[in-house]
This record gives structure tokens, C-alpha cells and sequence, in this order.
């Protein structure tokens, strides 16, 4: 069987003389040895079992609200031990460093005072909440779940792209994308150590209980837009492995400034909420009056600390497309410590300097609005039409702060079974990390894999697929 | 437990069992209408006109009754396959399932796979539509027998606790309203003495209606092979040991309601079980005599209507 080595990008499996990393030895001589067939044939029954086990997202648009399997690349990935704790200790550092931003932000404000980052790119922020000015949540913690967005450039070096502060999702394919893995090709985990990522369901439920007020008797919920939202497979997937109510907001009532929820017996004190839906939907009463999702008084109750939101509101400030670029200087400032995750330059349209070079240069950016995510307003420079560009120019020129550029980044290549063969196709990864009474990191994570031969784009609504993901016991384990 | 998951369990429960209970009649009807076909035509329609009161449902007048392919293709693919008709297995496995879905952290994994299977398997066979009876049959015992094979993973993996009750409630109501509807279309026809010479049909109709709600091996370990109509009757209403019985039915509706919380404030929903139980433990010979058995089939499924009610006004709205 063929395996196609990249050239165009850092390849995870062969080095750029075309030998077999020595971690992925193993599973090249494992897959080598199947059949075609057999193959095919493990590939039918990963896929009736997904489809079996309901584990599919909503398509937004689709008339009958149908309901897709995210695809998944039996070919794993492998990532050593050793580059697996440097990864960690990075990761550690930067939600450290993130979490006591938040905490200026709401409080101290010394990052603003000193100059660190500009105050009207903070005040500006759609994420930023002046309702939680001087609200801190219990036991400090703004980011209990972060899901972080690594890529790696063409030496091969970790890059982060993007930090999660809000609802990160995805945990829930890590744990099902080992479950299917281990059931369909069962011979490759007998050659490794490989890390296990059972235990995330139990942690998360000790990081929620960690921020009830009531520890000794919490009763954590988690909270659902309901079941026609693209990630409610993974709502109710944590609930259900947590052993905890999930929740919708009409299911929630506030009363006193306390949570309860309704129940067969009557209201029931609510502690703690894994909120799995926008900050704007919480509560109608103070962020969105039009919301119909929300809870009318949760924030009151909240700000009593009464009851705990993971992740807090207002976390989301801090994975602000525009404050990204700040973050190096941020974990000097909070830590004294150099940052030991690199990360994508990035040029801010609020720096007149910034905005002059990146309203030069926009053929070969890749623009991002500050406020959208998912891919929503983005300018591919090099893959654009000049017509294109010249209209997106002017519209920059508009609100100069609301834009943010980058170099295109190839992301590295991994061998995905396509058409036959092993090719080459780009992915990232998003490790979770958790954050309690201490922070960690889960040794796996989500390995999003774009399927379209020389796409970039991983994003499961766009033709992306998943892998899963193992961190090694010990290198060449 | 939220109200809004007790609500779906119940829910999921009803519709479950009327998946069920739908597919066997689905098989009892289309066997016994064969069996009359040729003998007598009209007859053999009959019991598909009967077999569609019993469960409630009304076709549209568009609907294509011709007999293309045998009598009983149209009905089966009706109410097996018919996403549009809410008394079809299909609608009903469809429901059960969004309910199933919408409270996947209170139930097990085994009971959302084979539901979600078994719905899976239907949607395909939408897809290529039975074309002659023999096929048709076969697809009907297939489904009957994965909503057995979900019926035994609730059973095998689910916890006796709250969310059982509420799941079980919703399936006693159920069976307890089809035995009665399927008593209440069927009796007024079926006779109670054969006409000379008509033993053997006499014999199948009966045999038909106790298979109908799955009773047919149990009578005969009580009663023999003897059929007697006052004592189908009497079985199907009063035995409390047939899991079909109304009795039987009700009995486990007012032992569910006792396990709930508030079980001293549900007041209506308790006061109605109880009358139904005690009536049926104690008075229903008398009344059976008294009113005779169409009336009391009406009555009781009253009943069950306004124990529902109770039930959702007091557990469901939180």
C-alpha cells in the first residue's frame, strides 16, 4: 500500500528525506499488512457505529435539520512524549497567563494602566462585559475548560492559533474517536503506550464541583441551547458521563438570587452550571433582551456567588482575535517568564502602523474580523481575486479596529486513508485543558484533518474530519 | 429529575409501547384477513376497518386502498411506514426516538443504539417500499422484533430509579388504552355464540384477538384451549396476572404512582388510579353484568385519559 510523503509542508510521519519518523514505524508495518478489503470493511463498521450510536452534528440550513457523522481518519496521531510535555508546560503557562488577564480586566486593570495592551482595544471588545466590572468569579477561575488551537509551521515547531476561552467543543469525539479506534483496529494500540483519555468526564465533573459554593453537596448541571444545536451530542455525551442533569434554560428558574432547577419533586438548588451556550443568551435581563434561551436573573444570582458559570462570563475577552496579539507580552508581564508556545505573528488593525502594512499587503494576509468566528468574514489574500481585495480594502478602511492579519500558515500534513492510499492531508489539533484546584492538560486532544486535497480549512461544516490523537507514555513507546 | 425528562421518558415509554403493540396488529390482522380472503371477502375487509379503529387512526381519503398487490399491502405500508400518519410505526419509533435523544444522559447507551437502529432500519425501508405481501410481512416481523430488542435493553440496562417509573408509567397507560380500543372496535362484531357451522371462523376471529394483544399462549394456561368469549373477555379486562389485562395495567399504574415524590399531593392522579383498581379488583363482574362491556371500555379508557392528564399537570409543568 502506498503511503504519499508531503513536500509542501511539515510532514508528521516522514522526514524531508523520506524516512519513517521513528514513533510512526509501528503503524506504517501494522497498516501495511491489511488488505484493501479489510480495510474498506473496518471502515463500513466505523461508520455504522456512529451512525448507530447517534454520534452526528446538526447541519445548520439543511431543510430537515439532518444530522452527519464528523469523518473519521482511522490513521493516528502521534505525538512523543517529550513534545507532548513541552506542549503542556506551554499550555499551563499560557491559561495561566490567561486567567490573570481576566482577572485585571475585570478588576486591578494594571495590563491597561501600564500600557500593556491599549484600553480602547479592551473597552471595544463585543466580549468584553462591564456588567462583571469588580465581579470575581469563585475561587478566581475565568477559564475552566479552554480549548486551545495548535498548529505547526514548517520546521515543525507548535504554533498556537487561537485560544478557546468560551465553549470550546470537541472532547467528546476525542473520547468516542479512541472508543471507535480501539474497537476497529485493535492491533495498533498493542504496539504502543499510549496515554488513556478516559478520565476527562470524571476531572471536569471535580473542576465544576471545585467551584460550587457548596463543595460538600454541589449538585453541577450542564446547560444546552437544546437539541437542535450543531455540538448537542457532545451536552449531552458530558452529562450523561458526568452522571449529571443536562439542562435547558426553561428548565431553570431564579429565585432569590439562587438557581433551581424544575423537577419531578419540586425546584431544586442548582450550584453549578457548565454552560455550554454564548454569554449574550445567558440572561436576558442583562445581556440580550431578545434572547429567548436565556435565564432572566442568572447573572444576579451569579454575581451573589450563588451559583458558579463555567466558564465564567465575560472569559471571552481573552481569546479576542486582536488581544492574541498581545498575549506574548501578556504572559511576560503577569509571569516574568518567556512564552514557551510560540504563536502566528499577527499584525492589529487598531495599530495605525499595523493597519498600514496589512492594507499593503493584503494579497498575501490571511484577514481575519475580530468580532466573528468560524471562518465568518475571513479574507484569504494569496487565493483572492483582486476585485475581491480591493473590496475588502475598503471596507477595513471603515473600522480599521475590527480587523487582524496573518501570514498564511501552511499547517503540517498527516497520511490519511483516501481513494487507496495514504495521502497527505493538513491538520491541527486542540488539546483541552481543564482548570480546578490546578491546571491540565488532557494528554490527547482533537486532531481535525482537512480531507479536500492542499485545503487548509479543518472545520468540520467544511469538508473536515478527525483523527484520533496519541500522546506517548514514554518516547519511542 | 426534571420535569421536562420525566416528561420525555413518559413519552418515550408510550410511544415504544405503540410501536409495538401497532406492528402486532399489524401481523395478527394481516394473517387472519388472509385466512377469510376467498371465504368471505367482506369479512376479511372488515377486520382491516376494525384493525384502524383500534388504533385511532383515520386514513386519508386519498390514500390508495386498491388492492394492487393484495389486500393488506396498503395497510401495512400505511401504518408501518407512513411518516405522515401519527398512528404509524414509523411516526411512533420516530417520536420515541427524538424523546430518547433529547434525554441521552437518563438513559443507556444499549437503549439509544438499538432505538436509533430500529428507526434507521425503518427510514431504509422507506426508501424501497414493500411490493408483495410476502415481503411486506417479513419487514413487519422484522421491526416487531427490533422493538423487542428494545424493549429488552430497557429492561437489561436501565436503572430502577425515577426515570424507570415515568418510563413505565407511559408504557402501562398505553397498553392499558390498546387492549381497550382493540376491544371496543372489535366486540361489537365478533359475537359471542358461532353460527351453525361457522365454529372454525368463530374459533380464528377470537384466536385473532387474544394474538392481537399478545395474550393467546397465557389464556390457554388458564382456561384451556377452550374459546370462550365471556372468558376471553374477562381475562383481557380482569386477569391480573396477563400482562395485557387491564388490571394488570392498572394495578402497575397505581404502584408507579405511589413511588413518585409527592406522592401525597398528586391527589386527582391517585384518587382516579384507585377508583379504576379497586373497581376492576371488585366491582367489575357487576358492572361488566350491569352496563355490558362496550360501556365499560369506554369508561375505563375515560379513565386512563384523566389519569394522563393528572399526571402531566402534576409532574410535567414543572
Amino acid at each position: 500500500m502506498e503511503w504519499i510523503p508531503e513536500s509542501a509542508s511539515y510532514d508528521e510521519i516522514f522526514s524531508p528525506g523520506g524516512a519513517t519518523r521513528g514513533h510512526y514505524e509501528r503503524v506504517l508495518g501494522i497498516l501495511g499488512g491489511l488488505d484493501p478489503r479489510e480495510i474498506a470493511r473496518r471502515e463500513r463498521l466505523q461508520n455504522l457505529s456512529l451512525l448507530n450510536q447517534g454520534i452526528t452534528f446538526a447541519v445548520y440550513g439543511d431543510r430537515r435539520g439532518s444530522e452527519r457523522v464528523f469523518p473519521f481518519d482511522f490513521v493516528p496521531r502521534i505525538v512523543p512524549a517529550s513534545e507532548w510535555r513541552r506542549l503542556e508546560a506551554g499550555l499551563v503557562q499560557r491559561i495561566t497567563a490567561l486567567n490573570l488577564f481576566l482577572k485585571d480586566v475585570y478588576t486591578e486593570r494594571a495590563c491597561l494602566r501600564e500600557g500593556i495592551v491599549p484600553w480602547e482595544l479592551v473597552l471595544s471588545r463585543k466580549e468584553y462585559k462591564r456588567e462583571l466590572l469588580g465581579v470575581v468569579p469563585p475561587r478566581e477561575i475565568y477559564t475552566h475548560v479552554v480549548g486551545t488551537d495548535l498548529i505547526r509551521g514548517d520546521d515543525g515547531e507548535y504554533l498556537v492559533l487561537e485560544d478557546n476561552c468560551r465553549c470550546p467543543s470537541g472532547v467528546s469525539y476525542v473520547l468516542e474517536n479512541r472508543s471507535l479506534l480501539k474497537r476497529s483496529f485493535p492491533e495498533l494500540f498493542s504496539a504502543y503506550a499510549v496515554r488513556p483519555v478516559e478520565s476527562y468526564p470524571a476531572q471536569l465533573a471535580d473542576v465544576l464541583r471545585h467551584v460550587a459554593r457548596r463543595t460538600d453537596r454541589a449538585a453541577p448541571v450542564v446547560l444546552t441551547p437544546g437539541q437542535f444545536n450543531s455540538a448537542y451530542f457532545e451536552h449531552s455525551f458530558l452529562a450523561r458521563e458526568m452522571g449529571v442533569p443536562l439542562v435547558e434554560a426553561a428548565d431553570l428558574v431564579v429565585d432569590g438570587d439562587h438557581v433551581f432547577m424544575r423537577t419531578t419533586a419540586g425546584l431544586e438548588r442548582v450550584d453549578c452550571i457548565y454552560r455550554r451556550i454564548d454569554d449574550d443568551f445567558l440572561d436576558p435581563l442583562v445581556f440580550r433582551a431578545d434572547s429567548a434561551l436565556g435565564v432572566p436573573g442568572l447573572l444576579n444570582a451569579y454575581r451573589a456567588g450563588n451559583v458558579a458559570l463555567c466558564n465564567a462570563p465575560g472569559a471571552g475577552v481573552a481569546d479576542d482575535k486582536a488581544i492574541y496579539a498581545y498575549l506574548p507580552d501578556l504572559v511576560r508581564f503577569y509571569l516574568d517568564e518567556d512564552p514557551i508556545l510560540g504563536q502566528v505573528p499577527t499584525w492589529v488593525g487598531a495599530r495605525p502602523d499595523d493597519f498600514a502594512y496589512m492594507i499593503e499587503h493584503l494579497d498575501e494576509l490571511v484577514v481575519k474580523t475580530t468580532g466573528d468566528a468560524g471562518g465568518y468574514g475571513m479574507l484569504m489574500g494569496p487565493f483572492s481575486t483582486k476585485a475581491e481585495i480591493d473590496a475588502y480594502r475598503r471596507k477595513m478602511r471603515e473600522n480599521p479596529g475590527g480587523y487582524i492579519g496573518q501570514p498564511v500558515i501552511q499547517l503540517s500534513s498527516h497520511g490519511t486513508w483516501i481513494d487507496q492510499a495514504f495521502r497527505p492531508r493538513r491538520i491541527d489539533l486542540r488539546p483541552f485543558v481543564l482548570y480546578g484546584d490546578r491546571i491540565q492538560v488532557l494528554p490527547g486532544g482533537l486532531t481535525r484533518v482537512a480531507l479536500r486535497e492542499g485545503s487548509l480549512v479543518v472545520n468540520s461544516s467544511q469538508g473536515g474530519g478527525s483523527k484520533d490523537t496519541w500522546v506517548l507514555a514514554e518516547d519511542g513507546a | 429529575m426534571l420535569s421536562r425528562v420525566a416528561e420525555s421518558l413518559y413519552w418515550m415509554g408510550r410511544y415504544v409501547e405503540r410501536a409495538e403493540n401497532v406492528a402486532r396488529l399489524l401481523t395478527v390482522t394481516a394473517e387472519l384477513a388472509t385466512e377469510l380472503e376467498g371465504l368471505d371477502d367482506a369479512l376479511a375487509q372488515a377486520q382491516w376497518d376494525e384493525l384502524l379503529a383500534a388504533v385511532g387512526a383515520s386514513p386519508e381519503s386519498a390514500l390508495d386502498f386498491s388492492r394492487e398487490g393484495g389486500l393488506a399491502l396498503p395497510y401495512v405500508r400505511w401504518l408501518l411506514l407512513d411518516e405522515a400518519n401519527p398512528m404509524s410505526v414509523r411516526h411512533s419509533l420516530g417520536r420515541a426516538r427524538e424523546n430518547a435523544r433529547s434525554v441521552r444522559e437518563a438513559i443507556t447507551r444499549e437503549v439509544f443504539l438499538d432505538l436509533n437502529e430500529s428507526h434507521r432500519n425503518l427510514d431504509r425501508l422507506v426508501r424501497r417500499l414493500p411490493r408483495d405481501p410476502v415481503r411486506a410481512a417479513t419487514e413487519v416481523a422484522g421491526t416487531h422484533q427490533d422493538i423487542r430488542r428494545v424493549l429488552g435493553s430497557m429492561e437489561l440496562t436501565l436503572s430502577r430509579d425515577l426515570g424507570w417509573t415515568f418510563l413505565k408509567m407511559g408504557e402501562a397507560v398505553e397498553r392499558a388504552q390498546r387492549t381497550l380500543t382493540v376491544l371496543g372496535a372489535r366486540l361489537p362484531t365478533l359475537g359471542t355464540t358461532p353460527e351453525e357451522g361457522d365454529l372454525p371462523l368463530f374459533y380464528a376471529r377470537w384466536r385473532a384477538l387474544l394474538r392481537s394483544v399478545a395474550s393467546l399462549e397465557n389464556y390457554r394456561s388458564v382456561h384451556g384451549a377452550a374459546l370462550e368469549p365471556a372468558s376471553v373477555l374477562r381475562f383481557l379486562l380482569f386477569h391480573a396476572a396477563a400482562p395485557r389485562s387491564v388490571a394488570c395495567g392498572v394495578t402497575r399504574l397505581a404502584a408507579y404512582l405511589e413511588r413518585l415524590p409527592r406522592a401525597d399531593e398528586g391527589g386527582a392522579a391517585r384518587r382516579i388510579v384507585g377508583r379504576m383498581d379497586a373497581m376492576l379488583r371488585y366491582d367489575g363482574e357487576e358492572r361488566l353484568a350491569k352496563e355490558g362491556p362496550v360501556w365499560l371500555c369506554e369508561h375505563l379508557a375515560g379513565e386512563l385519559a384523566a389519569a394522563h392528564d393528572e399526571i402531566a399537570r402534576m409532574y410535567f409543568r414543572g
